[in-house]
């Protein structure tokens, strides 16, 4: 066994297994992950990072979609959810997790939310309005948390503002993690440009200098438990074009293991590594969405402006969904576009004279995650009636802010419906079908599969932090969360890392 | 042969027209050949499950009992706008699946991009931290 390796990067080798030891291992590089690891390093403990994606740095992001899908989407983004209709589900894998791909959007985390864990949920205790708030204090600081300014918000996202306004709805520019946006719609390739503030150019470098140790390429394959207790983690070195297997790696932990694989990650790597728990993998919730394109007669250039630069909570509370706008890539807007042939060509023509938003719904369905055995990964998850029709509703609204705003038709991609809606068939909305299988939704806001919680028969993780029946094994990522937010979801998670690394620290026994 | 034919099916979903060069006027091949080389085995099986939909279902969408290349350009053009709005979903679907890949080649077009007023893509530097 090697002694504590400081300040180290190891990324895909077929050398000689890579053996460490050190206070705390991190799994997943992501919003929680990074987080986790940061503020166990500021707290003066040794970290190593496993992270199974590359560390991509700003100059090696891709410019197109096909790069974006390869080089930074978890498997080309081919996960997807089943039930009765096959739903996609995105997430990144590489140094930094799925915040190098987002839209940069940071939202607080609803009081209501805190409120109903502590509540239903039994968590007041650690996650409230204080210690998150706190959290999100200093993250937004750190993170260079803004609003998007006017100048950059591109055409995409001024008429949905202007269009909420009109309505008399609530609307706003989005608070971003970005610093000196120029408005290059490259939030999903990673941005070139360097505004974005990800953790891949902020915390995990500063893990580095102060002494912690990154495996990139690395993917955890178990966590080792004894006698009840977490004792580290082993994997292989995976390389990220060839995908074949190098090196092995251990990280033996002598204080905790932090699982921060994500929601589709985390339940299947504990329940491969012998957790058997009866709600590891349920409870898995999401805020799938889908969108509206917009035809006007004038250019709106939607390739111009940030991904996503304007947003609405109106509807949070009553429907329960959140509008947004969402500039999608030349390259994506293909699928989305109904038909095939010279009909498909004629609306692609018009690509510069549309502008997508969407409406994301907080859905009560619940779902499932499990490892199959063939060792891939099993999503089952179905919107209910109700989820659908919010999503109806959300999509209704989202028409009605293109007309006001002087679209002349919007193309719903509902199946059952009109390949064109107008301002005078609008209605037909309300005679679409519900059911899952006529909406092309996506989804990218996940949640649960390890629940945090005080009742051992709807949670994984206990409100002390620690997973039930294993010391020192925690889980700090989107899986953790009980419930859905109904906005965006990382400056929650991020807090809930901190939040539960800073607490783990001083509770620690000499 | 078979990626000659998936090529086929991805040109005559997009077309040239009069407004746009279309996936036809493109080197698709080679194109899929690296689209092999880099996606997972699931992706790739779920293309070709997609492309033999297409080219076996003219009964099913135009009631016509030939493989898709063997039609007139006008059924063709019938099958495939009956196959992207097909009522049974798994079917639907596989349009959705050519589309989308077939999207990643025609948008990053060069010619394409131009014709819409917008910036050719640089090349993807493909690489990442080593160390
Ligand atoms: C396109 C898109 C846009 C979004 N936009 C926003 C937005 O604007 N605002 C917002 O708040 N949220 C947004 N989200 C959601 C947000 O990014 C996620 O909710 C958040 O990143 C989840 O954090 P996480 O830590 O749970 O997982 P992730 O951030 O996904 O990180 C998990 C990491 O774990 C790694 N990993 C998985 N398994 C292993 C293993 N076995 N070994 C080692 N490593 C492993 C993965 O490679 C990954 O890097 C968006 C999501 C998508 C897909």
């Amino acid at each position: 066994m090697q002694a504590p390796q400081a300040g180290r990067h190891f990324s895909f080798a077929t050398g000689p297994d890579v053996e460490l030891t050190a206070d705390y291992v991190v799994v997943g590089s992501g919003a929680g992950g990074a987080a986790a690891a940061i503020t166990l390093a500021r707290a003066g403990r040794s970290v190593v990072l496993c992270e199974a994606g590359p560390w991509r740095d700003p100059e090696d992001y891709p410019h197109t979609m096909y790069g974006t899908m390869r080089d930074m989407f978890n498997n080309w983004g081919s996960l997807v959810a089943t039930g009765d209709s096959i739903i996609p589900v995105v997430q990144a894998r590489l140094v930094g997790g799925t915040p190098v791909i987002n839209s940069a959007i940071v939202v607080r985390t609803p009081a209501d939310v805190l409120e109903d864990w502590r509540v239903r949920h039994g968590l007041g205790g650690v996650f409230n309005e204080d210690t998150i708030g706190r959290a999100q204090d200093r993250i937004e600081q750190e993170l260079q948390i803004q609003p998007s300014e006017a100048e950059i918000l591109g055409p995409s996202s001024e008429r949905m503002l202007q269009a909420l306004e009109r309505l008399g709805l609530e609307g706003h520019p989005t608070m971003r993690n970005v610093a000196n946006c120029q408005g290059v719609m490259q939030c999903l390739q990673g941005c070139r440009n360097r505004a974005k503030q990800t953790s891949n150019v902020l915390w995990i470098r500063e893990l580095l200098q102060l002494g912690g140790t990154v495996l990139s390429c690395a993917e955890v394959e178990r966590v080792a438990i004894e006698r009840g207790r977490a004792s580290g983690i082993r994997g292989h070195f995976r390389h990220p074009e060839e995908r074949n297997r190098g090196a092995g790696f251990r990280v033996q932990a002598t204080r905790g293991v932090f699982i921060a694989a994500s929601a589709t990650g985390s339940a299947p790597l504990l329940q491969r590594s012998g957790v058997r728990l009866p709600y590891l993998g349920q409870g898995w919730r999401a805020h799938p969405g889908a969108g509206v394109l917009g035809v006007y007669d004038e250019h709106i250039n939607m390739h111009r402006g940030p991904s996503q630069a304007a947003a609405s909570i109106h509807y949070r509370a009553d429907i329960g969904i959140k509008l947004e706008s969402l500039s999608l890539p030349l390259e994506l807007i293909a699928a989305r576009v109904g038909g095939a042939g010279p009909q498909l060509m004629h609306k692609l023509a018009q690509y510069r004279k549309t502008a997508m938003w969407v409406a994301a719904v907080r859905c009560d369905a619940v779902g499932s995650i499990k490892r199959t055995l063939w060792g891939s990964t099993a999503l089952h998850f179905v919107p209910s009636k109700k989820d659908l029709w919010r999503l109806r509703e959300g999509l209704k609204i989202v028409s009605k802010l293109h007309f006001e705003v002087g679209a002349t038709k919007v193309w719903p991609g509902v199946y059952g419906m009109p390949a064109e809606i107008t301002p005078d068939t609008l209605d037909l909305f309300d005679q679409a079908p519900l059911d899952n299988k006529a909406y092309t939704w996506v989804l990218s806001h996940l949640f649960g599969g390890c629940s945090l919680g005080a009742d051992p028969a709807t949670s994984v993780v206990a409100p002390d932090l620690h997973l039930r029946g294993v010391r020192n094994l925690h889980v700090v990522d989107a899986s953790a969360i009980p419930t859905t937010l109904g906005v965006n979801p990382q400056h929650t998670i991020m807090a809930m890392a901190m939040v539960a690394a800073e607490r783990l620290v001083n509770e620690e026994r000499p | 042969m078979w990626l000659r034919l998936v090529a086929w099916c991805m040109s005559v979903t997009f077309p040239s027209t009069d407004e746009l060069v279309g996936v036809d006027r493109m080197e698709v091949v080679p194109f899929l050949r690296q689209f092999n080389r880099d996606t997972p085995l699931l992706m790739q099986v779920a293309l070709s499950a997609s492309v033999l939909v297409f080219l076996l279902s003219p009964l099913l969408t135009i009631g016509v009992p030939l493989p898709a290349p063997w039609l007139s350009k006008a059924n063709q053009q019938k099958h495939l706008e009956k196959l992207a709005g097909h009522p049974i979903y798994l079917l639907r679907q596989t349009m959705m699946m050519i589309k989308t890949v077939a999207g990643l080649l025609w948008g990053a077009d060069p010619q394409v991009r131009k014709s819409l007023g917008m910036d050719p893509y640089k090349v993807d530097p493909g690489s990442w931290r080593q160390a």
